[in-house]
């Protein structure tokens, strides 16, 4: 469903991403792990659009989408989150997750005077899948509360939860659950993978902690220095004596 | 071609001028990425400093405009202290706004103080021919003082502690603290000695033409085009900057008419906005500042 | 003295929810209102005055408004903070020596008197009593309509531009154009200010948009509480207070033009230090309130 060949990205001087290469099926959850500074976040922000790749090509569903705009990315059904939050802080939650939906009826010129009825309906029903979605991840108490007011787990949530609204067939999410507790670590594992099994929605994770992608994924690549050093199942990444270097050399 | 020649020296002292405010300017803006709208306003403070004490109470000028530079210096530390460090982690807004409130606080003490009028520094001027060239006695202390000033400042900046510290926080301001520079101290030097040299530019702006307490606008606008167009994040891009713009002015108004001048000055900051938002001497790529 | 405060207060209040829009709504420091509020006023002044009708003028002048708002817009997309800010400003100070300088149109600092008063249908605006009650009819009219707009998932969408571009755009959100709407919107309006000032006081000239018109335009919004328009217009209220009184204290003009700078660039000042979001914040959406809201309307 997702398909990079051979892209690239410089810095400067510095080769961020080199050559690489990747394929994400469709139904499955990938990841993607490397130590830090490989190019792993650069990576995602080649393929969401929001930087522009140096060579190279990207496929999604079929289609070339090599330089095309971020938002038009998103409308073909790949959404991201970002490693560090993003949520609309000065809004409150549930107004972050109702602005989400990619099919909201109200967001145009003239709509706001000509179809009245139809967008108050249409909010109407964003606000109860909203909640159903709060409901799920254990948020509903705080749906009144500003978003900035949230502890940083429950900004991270929120922002998987944002991106759940706009209905995507294909999630990337940069580092989930980088500073959040166990327990919501582990909340977040079950709401990932009622995700994929309900809605069949397919997941690209970069992550550090190696048990969440041991249990999630199916097939990791890895990456350092900007290079894909090896690829296969969780089993296979954790036995690759390559992968056990780039790790022990950036940390030694 | 002597046309031409006049026309360069005289875009080498407008340049000057506002390339010294704009080192003043681009200082604040190196360290804090902040735009700090009073900075013309500061200049035309300099300018009236200096003329209070030289006209008003008879000081000899240079004296008067010694004392004008320390007052001004002064100026930018009471600015620091009231609208800039309350403000330096409120609502991101809050900083700017502020300082516009400054700028337009300072026009109405300068109208309320000297008036609307038109007024002129006490000094005879004299002119020379040299080289075929017309130059007056205001004009080569100009031009020797601007030269002067530029390498103090540049042994200032490379040569000495507080100038290492200055650049260390330009670079890096949290790294900065993290190796124990006071960065609290070092914004209200930066503060002081940008508000120094644009009172020395804002001296020689009433030198070079006359006082008006209306000026501060569109010397804040001309400084911050010449940071722009010097590059951001490089503390000597807003004097490259200047002489760009300088000879922008004058080589402009040699095609068009002068009353066009300003509108060239505006279209050249807009141009320049939209071409080079990191500058000619940037050293990386910044724009504007509103998110992480 | 009450007629002409009020009406002032409607014309600013009118100017300032546009600018509302763009500064208080999707988060970007415009500095270019003085340009659109001397549009309007240009356009309307000089179209009333070759014989087109008052409500058709006004309107002009803020279509004129908006297609610059639209065309600073499209130019300025890429732009965010302080060169957005400067950007605006450049091109407000390029608009005001078009107004200087364009003489055969504007007649340059000479100005444009004798500007026609308001005629609709044959009904002369002439005394302030009946200019009051016909602005206050325009400012209930805008106030709706922005309602309507803020109010619905349009404005929310512009808020969103206004705390995380880059979230928004990761969400699908065609920002660039919700950008430009918002700025055009925001322009319209200040040209039909514009557009109401120019019939009011039927005299112009380019000293009347210099950017201390457009401060005073920025002080009024933050003052009142960004991103809340009953903000704006009790923002309107209060620097008109304070700007036209030390008039009537008997002062020398000159000196009570300086002294209204002093107190209201006091007051921004200190606004900033004790309040800087404003005196009105913005209203949150409550859950509840919004489906109930969407219940009635299925009721009715
Ligand atoms: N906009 C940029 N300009 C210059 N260099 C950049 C930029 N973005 C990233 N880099 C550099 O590219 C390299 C890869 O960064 P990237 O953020 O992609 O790493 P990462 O794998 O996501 O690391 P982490 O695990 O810490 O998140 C780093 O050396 C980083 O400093
Ligand atoms: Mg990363």
């Amino acid at each position: 469903m997702l398909e990079t060949k051979g892209i690239e990205k410089n810095f400067g001087g510095l080769k961020a991403v080199d050559n690489v290469s990747i394929k994400v099926k469709e139904g499955t959850i990938m990841g993607l792990i490397g130590p830090n500074g490989a190019g792993k976040t650069t990576f995602f922000n080649l393929i969401t659009g929001f930087l522009g790749a140096d060579s190279g090509e990207i496929k999604f569903k079929g289609k070339d989408i090599t330089n095309l705009k971020p938002y038009l990315i998103s409308r073909l059904g790949m959404v991201r989150t970002f490693q560090q939050t993003r949520i609309f802080p000065e809004m409150t939650v549930l107004e972050n997750l109702i602005v989400a939906p990619q099919d909201n009826i109200g967001e145009g010129f003239f709509d706001p005077i000509f179809f009245r009825k139809a967008l108050k309906d249409d909010q109407k029903e964003k606000i109860s899948i909203a909640v159903a979605i709060l409901k799920d991840m254990g948020l509903s108490d705080q749906k009144d509360e500003y978003a900035k007011n949230l502890p940083y787990g429950e900004q991270k949530r929120l922002e998987l939860m944002r991106a759940v609204m706009t209905s995507p067939d294909i999630l990337l999410l940069d580092e989930p659950t980088a500073g959040v507790s166990q327990d919501y670590t582990d909340n977040m594992k079950t709401y990932i993978k009622k995700l994929k099994n309900e809605r069949g929605i397919t997941f690209f994770i970069i992550e550090h902690k190696m048990s969440f992608l041991m249990e999630l994924a199916e097939y990791l690549y890895v990456i350092d220095h900007g290079k894909l050093i090896a690829s296969g199942t969780p089993e296979e990444i954790q036995n690759n004596p390559k992968v056990i270097n780039a790790y022990l050399g950036s940390e030694g | 071609m002597d046309y031409y020649s006049q026309v360069i020296l005289n875009s080498i002292i407008t340049g000057g001028i506002y390339g010294l405010i704009a080192v003043g300017y681009s200082m604040i803006y190196s360290i804090l990425r902040f735009v700090n709208f009073s900075h013309g306003f500061v200049a035309m403070m300099g300018m009236y400093f200096t003329y209070a004490l030289s006209v008003q109470l008879q000081l000899p000028f240079f004296i008067a405009a010694a004392g004008g530079i320390v007052l001004t210096a002064l100026l930018g530390m009471i600015i620091e202290r009231v609208a800039y460090r309350p403000l330096r982690f409120s609502f991101y807004l809050a900083p700017l706004v502020a300082v516009v409130g400054v700028a337009f606080f300072l026009e109405s003490v300068a109208l309320m103080v000297w008036g609307g009028g038109i007024l002129s520094y006490d000094i005879r001027t004299i002119s020379y021919k040299f080289l075929g060239l017309y130059i007056t006695n205001v004009q080569i202390g100009i031009l020797i003082t601007l030269l002067l000033s530029v390498i103090l400042l540049y042994y200032l900046i490379e040569k000495t502690t507080i100038g290492q510290a200055i650049r260390a926080t330009a670079d890096d301001i949290k790294m900065a603290s993290l190796v124990g520079i006071n960065s609290n101290r070092i914004v209200v030097i930066v503060f002081m000695l940008g508000s120094a040299l644009a009172a020395v530019g804002g001296t020689f702006l009433g030198l070079e033409t006359n006082l008006q307490p209306t000026i501060g606008l569109s010397v804040t606008a001309k400084s911050f085009a010449a940071v722009i167009l010097g590059g951001f994040g490089n503390i000597y891009g807003g004097l490259v900057g200047g002489l760009v713009l300088g000879f922008a002015e004058n080589l402009g108004v040699t095609v068009l008419p002068t009353v066009w001048k300003d509108f060239i000055a505006f279209g050249v900051l807009f141009i320049v906005i939209y071409f080079k938002p990191s500058g000619l001497l940037a050293k990386r790529q910044e724009r504007g500042g509103r998110y992480r | 003295m009450f007629y002409h405060l009020t009406i002032l207060m409607i014309i600013y209040s009118i100017t300032c929810i546009g600018l509302n829009i763009v500064v208080g709504y999707t988060g970007f420091f415009s500095f270019a209102r003085a340009a659109f509020f001397g549009i309007g006023a240009y356009t309307s002044a000089l179209l009333v005055m070759s014989g087109v009708p008052f409500l058709i003028a006004i309107i002009a002048g803020g279509i004129l408004a908006a297609i610059f708002g639209w065309i600073l817009g499209l130019i300025t997309v890429e732009m965010t903070g302080d060169y957005f800010a400067l950007a605006t400003f450049a091109f407000a100070e390029m608009t005001r020596q078009v107004f200087i300088n364009w003489t055969g149109l504007t007649r340059g600092p000479l100005g444009l008197p004798g500007i026609p008063r308001p005629e609709i249908f044959g009904f002369r605006f002439s005394t302030n009593q009946a200019y009051l009650f016909l602005y206050i009819i325009l400012l209930i009219l805008v106030l709706i309509i922005t309602e309507m707009y803020v109010k619905s998932p349009f404005g929310r969408l512009l808020k969103t531009i206004r705390e995380d571009e880059t979230a928004a755009q990761s969400l699908g959100k065609n920002i660039a154009k919700t950008k430009n709407i918002s700025i055009a919107m925001g322009a319209f309006f200040g040209g039909v200010g514009g557009a109401l000032y120019a019939h009011y006081i039927t005299y112009i000239d380019p000293s009347a948009f210099v950017l201390h018109i457009t401060i005073f335009f920025l002080i009024i919004v933050i003052a009142g509480g960004m991103g809340n328009n009953y903000g704006t217009i009790l923002g309107a209220v209060m620097l008109v207070l304070v700007r036209e009184l030390p008039r009537y204290l008997g002062l020398s003009p000159a000196f009570a033009a300086s002294l209204q700078q002093m107190v209201y660039s006091s007051i921004l000042v200190i606004l900033m230090l004790v309040r800087p979001r404003g005196l009105l914040g913005e209203r949150k959406l409550l859950s509840e309130q919004s489906s109930e809201e969407g219940g009635q309307i299925r009721n009715a």
